[in-house]
């Protein structure tokens, strides 16, 4: 029997687009400190007719998952009209949103006219000190959990995405109690990265050695006991892929970012088409540039792999960045390696 | 009420960051009051009408120094805003921090953002080019009002008319008579250096007025006078049937000033400074009340400074 | 119990792409996922459509050579699995 992890692997086998990541636009409504967004990056915005011609090209690929993120992706004026087309088209809808506005009429409609499967929230701290020190706007932690308890009463989806830094570090326990508390799936990522730009400013707030290592420690001991809970396999889950490629960067996945720009994953920022220039379609079966990734892909598998297993952190998109080198091992991936160096984590991963 | 619920259809989405989608890559540099501002992100048709707006005080594009005023111009969406007839354009809701200024008014948002450097931020929707352009002007002299304020300076709603080297200063709320005093002036043939808004500096010489040029209606198009003159004496407007010069009480004169200072005077956390400037003007230079009729009899009395 | 008059349609919550001829289906209220075979995928395809079940056995039994009696068997077996697993449902007439 197929399972979803083979269907997944034959994703990246085959170069099937599975799951796009639309940057609808880098307006937003909180200033994280360490946001990697490009400010700068200028263009022309796609309309709302490119888009729906987008959604519509990505049907007839094969994806199935769409994910609308940002900035604040719920501040793009026609993003309730996006969302119900993407709905007809029959995605499975993410929404990345900071939450901060999902409230009143703004949540009953992403409910009703959109019914996402998930809306992915940023939580930054467990306290609002730490999360509105974060945000950069002060009331911002007070409002999300006013909108967390809207949103789960409007039946919405909800799970957390926090980024580890070194300001929330020390509150991992109370941020993993707090979703507990709520019934809420959280996510924590131990890797803050560059500004798409380049500029390293927001690894000033990277997470310290011990940090990490209490997370990755906290994740082995929660994922042990979801594990003899037996859960079955979560459609949200990540599943384990095992192939000939590193990750399906740019051959089951593509980010977009507002100004049409595609590149092969949303932490890979080599542009591989635009699409005020081309089709998704032709993007996907043309682009010299997207058969190059998908080629570096398979290398970095090799190249990788001679340090073990390193399939829970390291990502091509953030070497390329850091080190010019899609294989070049960077900072965060070498304090992995220490760290499992000293048994801190599983030589097998996570 | 919340801030911005009276404009916004989702006020929680106000921008909390200089971001967007630009309506195009044109940028128009305008140099004024010793300061570079640079609209960026306009489409060519809104550089096309600001460059028309601000004709020679339009620089030729270089690269902006980090010196100079960064005000982004965002596309925002008509349904971002809830259209209220009672909203008119001077209507707002704002909103300060120590370090940003929020407005928001009808079709129109944006912030000012210490970074530590001043750097501003304008989201307008698809509206009529006449419109926008009024709010870019409008949103100029915002951010100028601020600029001028961290300078030491005060942006200072105003007639500044200049004799003999020297510049008169009259002040007073909408209808208590600059621009019929300012034309009077003309008239007798005085330069005005603006009939509506002017930058009033602190310098060891004493007050100084230098006009904040695209303003008002005899700024513009009247005397075409420019430069930095000393200020003489600064007057209260009021009109009247016979010229009369007044004594000003302090607290009077403190409170009248104040309302002639724009965006500044309403915010919490530059009160204590602006106060403490305002009563150092009034060590500075002589503020008095004027009481003028349609004539030029009120010009004799200045230079004699009875008052009554 | 599926009878060839019943008319059954895609659960509302439930999502599916053809992904090379097999499905991928998720149940977006209980997050699930699950995979079908080359019939599921038609079946969903099929099912886009308002018809009876009958109507859907015609068209298989166009498009596959398997005889009659062991197409009904199979697939209205399947449809049961389907209805169980919370991916197609009873249309209300």
């Amino acid at each position: 029997m197929t399972t979803y992890a083979d269907t997944l692997q034959r994703t990246w086998r085959e170069n099937i687009l599975f799951s796009a990541l639309v940057e609808l636009t880098y307006r937003c409504n909180l200033n994280c400190f360490f946001c990697y967004n490009d400010p700068q990056l200028r263009g022309v915005p796609l309309t709302t007719e490119q888009y729906v011609h987008f959604f519509e090209d990505l049907r007839e690929l094969g994806t199935l998952n769409l994910t609308f993120s940002g900035g604040e992706p719920l501040a793009r004026a026609d993003f309730f009209n996006l969302g119900r087309q993407a709905r007809e088209l029959g995605f499975v809808v993410r929404v990345k949103s900071n939450g901060h506005a999902l409230n009143g009429r703004l949540a009953r409609r992403l409910r009703e006219e959109v019914d996402p499967f998930m809306v992915e929230v940023s939580l930054h701290g467990a306290r609002a000190e730490t999360h509105d020190r974060q945000t950069r706007v002060s009331g911002s932690f007070d409002k999300l959990l006013t909108n967390l308890g809207e949103m789960r009463a409007l039946g919405l989806r909800v799970k957390l995405n926090s980024p580890l830094t070194a300001w929330n570090e020390a509150e991992v326990e109370a941020m993993f109690a707090l979703a507990d508390g709520w019934g809420l799936p959280i996510q924590l990522d131990p890797q803050i990265t560059p500004r798409d730009d380049g500029d390293p400013g927001p690894l000033s707030v990277a997470p310290s050695r011990a940090g990490v290592a209490r997370l990755l420690e906290l994740q082995r001991e929660r994922a042990e006991a979801r594990q003899t809970e037996k859960e079955p396999r979560s459609a949200d889950a990540t599943a384990e892929v095992a192939g000939s490629k590193h990750c399906g960067a740019g051959s089951a996945t593509v980010t977009v970012d507002p100004f049409g720009n595609v590149y092969p994953c949303v932490q890979w920022r080599r542009r591989v088409g635009n699409l005020h220039e081309q089709s998704i379609q032709a993007i996907w079966r043309q682009s010299q540039e997207l058969a190059e990734v998908r080629r570096l892909a398979a290398e970095v598998k090799q190249t990788v792999g001679q340090h073990g297993p390193l399939g829970f952190g390291f990502c091509p998109g953030l070497a390329e960045q850091e080190t010019g080198d899609p294989a070049g091992l960077y900072p965060a991936t070498q304090r992995l390696l220490e760290l499992r160096r000293q048994d801190v984590v599983p030589s097998d991963g996570l | 009420m919340n801030f911005g619920e009276n404009f916004l259809t989702y006020p929680d989405l106000f921008p909390a960051r200089p971001s967007g989608e630009p309506w195009g890559d044109e940028r128009v540099m305008i140099g004024l009051a010793g300061d570079i501002y640079v609209y960026e992100g306009l489409s060519t048709v809104q550089a096309d009408a600001v460059r028309q707006r601000f004709g020679k005080l339009c620089l030729p594009l270089v690269e902006a120094s980090p010196m100079s005023v960064r005000i982004q111009i965002f596309r925002a969406a008509a349904d971002d805003f809830v259209e209220n007839r009672e909203h008119s354009r001077v209507a707002y809701n704002q909103s300060h921090t120590p370090d940003a200024v929020k407005f928001i008014g009808r079709r129109f948002m944006c912030r000012l953002d210490w970074m530590p450097e001043l750097r501003t931020a304008l989201w307008v929707p698809e509206i009529d080019l006449q419109y926008q352009l009024a709010i870019f002007v409008q949103f100029l002299q915002t951010t100028i009002a601020y600029r001028v304020f961290e300078q030491g300076g005060l942006l200072f709603h105003s007639a500044a008319v200049v004799s003999d080297g020297g510049a008169d200063i009259f002040f007073g709320p909408s209808g208590a008579g600059k621009s019929t005093i300012s034309r009077l002036s003309f008239a007798m043939g005085h330069a005005v250096l603006n009939d509506d808004m002017n930058i009033l500096r602190f310098t060891e010489a004493g007050i100084m007025v230098e006009k904040l040029p695209f303003t008002g209606f005899l700024g513009q198009e009247g005397g075409g006078m420019a430069g930095i003159y000393p200020v003489r004496a600064m007057y209260r407007l009021y009109k009247g049937p016979t010229p009369v010069l007044h004594v000003l009480q302090p607290a009077t004169a403190l409170v009248t000033l104040l309302g002639c200072v724009h965006y500044v005077s309403c915010d919490p956390y530059r009160w204590d400074r602006l106060i403490d400037r305002l009563q150092k003007l009034s060590t500075m230079v002589p503020i008095q009340a004027l009481t003028f009729a349609r004539d030029d009899r009120f010009w004799a009395l200045l230079r004699s400074g009875e008052t009554e | 119990m599926i009878a060839t008059d019943m008319i059954l349609k895609r659960c509302v919550d439930t999502r599916y792409r053809n992904i090379g001829g097999e499905g991928v289906v998720v149940r977006q209220t209980a997050g699930e996922v699950l995979v079908l075979n080359e019939i599921g995928v038609r079946v969903l395809e099929l099912l886009e459509a308002t018809m009876p079940v009958s109507g859907l056995l015609d068209a298989l039994d166009a498009e596959y050579e398997i005889d009659r009696p062991t197409l009904e068997r199979d697939v209205l077996a399947y449809l049961q699995e389907l209805v169980d697993a919370g991916v197609i449902e009873h249309a209300a007439v």
